[in-house]
């Protein structure tokens, strides 16, 4: 029996698809579940009359002004539709997430081996991390604003405060025995890092990762809500002046769809950066 | 590299102090001169200090007073002439068999042609060739097993010291792993410590077993017979009279040393 078949047998009858071999996105399941949403939307629609446009006409804006548009033009945006905008947030997410990581992973894993770092950083990232993003936005907003890399230097802010709590944990939870059986073999401290401590942690550390990005996306449009010349946000804001939900809809739809991309991205990587794992694990 | 060294241990006290506050004497004033080549067993109950003296040696518990060498130097840390064997499974999950051996050969001065040969020469004696470019998750714990065995022999240690290796292992594949590690163990000639709590296998294994009860070393045992211990073999008189010492010691009634119990040239309590 195949590992497919054994998955869909244990799930019961709801995985038919799997069961007959057909691809995942066939799965009855998600599609019962996008339907009813459907459903329920075209109700609200009904009920609520103009400002709940029904998906049809959500999705016929959202592919009439995806990569040009007078449209928006006339409210003053760039002519290029959507794209501009979902690709200066994608910007802003790539690089505040890269940032991140990298800052988040030095200061997490600096503190998982010495005490020292931990003490310096472990207030700086606990108090900072909780400050609300509607609080800290305005400071970044005048601190770096003009010079428009405040999204990106919020986002980078965020992210690297989860880095650093991932990273951090995913070097504690790894067992002493690694460490001290490479010790054992006469590893240096230096090859014990790249060679023990890193990929050990490496899971966990996507798990970092993969949480840094899905708040990233909301993170930037907040950011460009409260003061962008671009981006996601700014565009809901300029739509939003004139009252057009439909096409505020279709934007936050297409910044799903990167989401959900980006977040199938880094689940294929992982899976096969941390191909040693088991199953269990990685997920 | 064939043979091994000898461990000089003196005066050995190691004190650790729980969090509570509540002060554990784990070793008390050991001293004890293992040879060169010997196969010795370390026995004795949870907690009695085995895994403690163990990992002194191989440099990863800090000595509370008294010194340890090996060969004519000072024991400081942990060093790549004393291989470790954990009863954990410690072999690196994200390294393929085959790197998992050549770890400890990349941190030595040879070059990586070399390396492969030798990696390749202990995976076939532990019988893992075919499983060179396997992950470790897709072994059995058994098997795990062989890759560690094959890893430290590679990285060239002629010390080893193994913590309850097979403890986690069923009785069969148990018994595969005891001839596999006596005879890696005659053709290299390693000086080799070997916890259990299990003294049947000490039988199975051992040159001479150490007893340990609450911190110290209570019996020195010479085992003397013959080799394979088949289940005749561990049958005899003499055999009987270890078990018999070593279960007295660790509690099962009043200690009565072997000579008491009959002396026996083969058996020379201590």
């Amino acid at each position: 029996m195949s590992d497919k078949a054994e998955t869909a047998a244990s799930r019961g009858w709801l995985t038919v698809a799997a069961a007959r071999g057909l691809p995942q996105w066939l799965d009855p399941v998600p599609i019962l579940g996008i339907g009813a949403t459907l459903g329920l939307w075209y109700l609200a629609s009904w009920a609520i009359g103009l400002y709940m446009p029904a998906p049809h006409q959500v999705f016929a804006d959202a592919f009439r002004n995806f990569a040009s548009s007078d449209y928006f033009m006339g409210l003053g945006l760039p002519a290029g539709g959507f794209v501009p905008h979902l690709a200066y947030t994608t910007t802003t997410v790539l690089i505040g997430v890269g940032i991140g990581v990298v800052l988040g992973c030095l200061s997490g894993i600096s503190s998982a081996r010495w005490r020292t770092a931990d003490r310096i950083m472990d207030p700086i990232m606990s108090t900072f991390g909780t400050v609300p993003i509607l609080v800290a936005a305005p400071f970044f907003l005048i601190w770096f604003g003009l010079v428009g890399a405040a999204q990106v230097i919020l986002v980078s802010f965020y992210a690297t405060v989860i880095m650093h709590i991932y990273s951090l944990q995913a070097v504690r939870n790894l067992h002493p025995r690694y460490i001290e059986y490479a010790m054992t073999l006469g590893a240096d401290q230096s090859t014990i890092f790249f060679r023990v401590t890193l990929p050990g942690a490496m899971p966990e550390i996507f798990g970092g990762v993969r949480v840094a990005f899905a708040s990233a996306w909301g993170l930037a449009a907040i950011a460009e809500l409260l003061g962008s010349r671009y981006g996601v946000g700014y565009a809901v804001l300029t739509l939003e002046v004139v009252y057009d939900v439909s096409n505020i809809m279709a934007i936050i739809i297409y910044l799903g769809v990167l989401a959900l991309i980006m977040d199938l991205f880094i689940a294929r990587f992982r899976q096969f950066a941390t191909r040693w794992a088991e199953t269990g694990k990685t997920r | 590299m064939i043979g091994g060294q000898a461990i000089h241990i003196a005066d050995v006290w190691c004190i650790f102090e729980h969090t509570s506050g509540k002060k554990v004497e784990a070793l008390r004033d050991v001293s004890i001169d293992i040879l060169p080549g010997q196969f010795v067993c370390l026995v004795g109950r949870s907690g009695h200090g085995k895994s403690t003296l163990l990992r002194a040696i191989g440099g990863l518990n800090a000595l509370t007073a008294g010194e340890i060498q090996v060969g004519e130097r000072n024991v400081i840390g942990p060093s790549a002439e004393r291989g470790m064997v954990f009863q954990d499974d410690t072999v690196f999950p994200w390294m393929r068999v085959r790197d998992n051996v050549e770890f400890g050969l990349k941190s030595q001065p040879i070059g990586a042609e070399e390396q492969r040969r030798i990696a390749n020469e202990w995976l076939e004696r532990v019988d893992l060739v075919d499983f060179a470019d396997s992950w470790p998750k897709e072994l059995s714990g058994g098997m795990r097993k062989r890759v560690v065995l094959a890893t430290v022999f590679a990285t060239g240690a002629n010390i080893l010291l193994m913590d309850e290796p097979f403890g986690s292992l069923d009785y069969v594949t148990r018994l595969i792993l005891h001839s596999l590690l006596l005879d890696l163990w005659r053709s290299t000639e390693h000086t080799i410590l070997f916890v259990t709590h299990d003294v049947e296998e000490a039988l199975i294994l051992a040159d001479r077993i150490l007893v340990m009860s609450h911190g110290r070393i209570v019996d020195d045992i010479i085992v003397d017979l013959e080799r394979p211990r088949d289940e005749e073999i561990r049958a005899k008189p003499e055999a009987v009279r270890i078990i018999k010492t070593i279960g007295q010691h660790l509690g099962l009634g009043p200690v009565k040393r072997a000579h008491e119990q009959r002396r026996d040239d083969a058996i020379i309590a201590v």
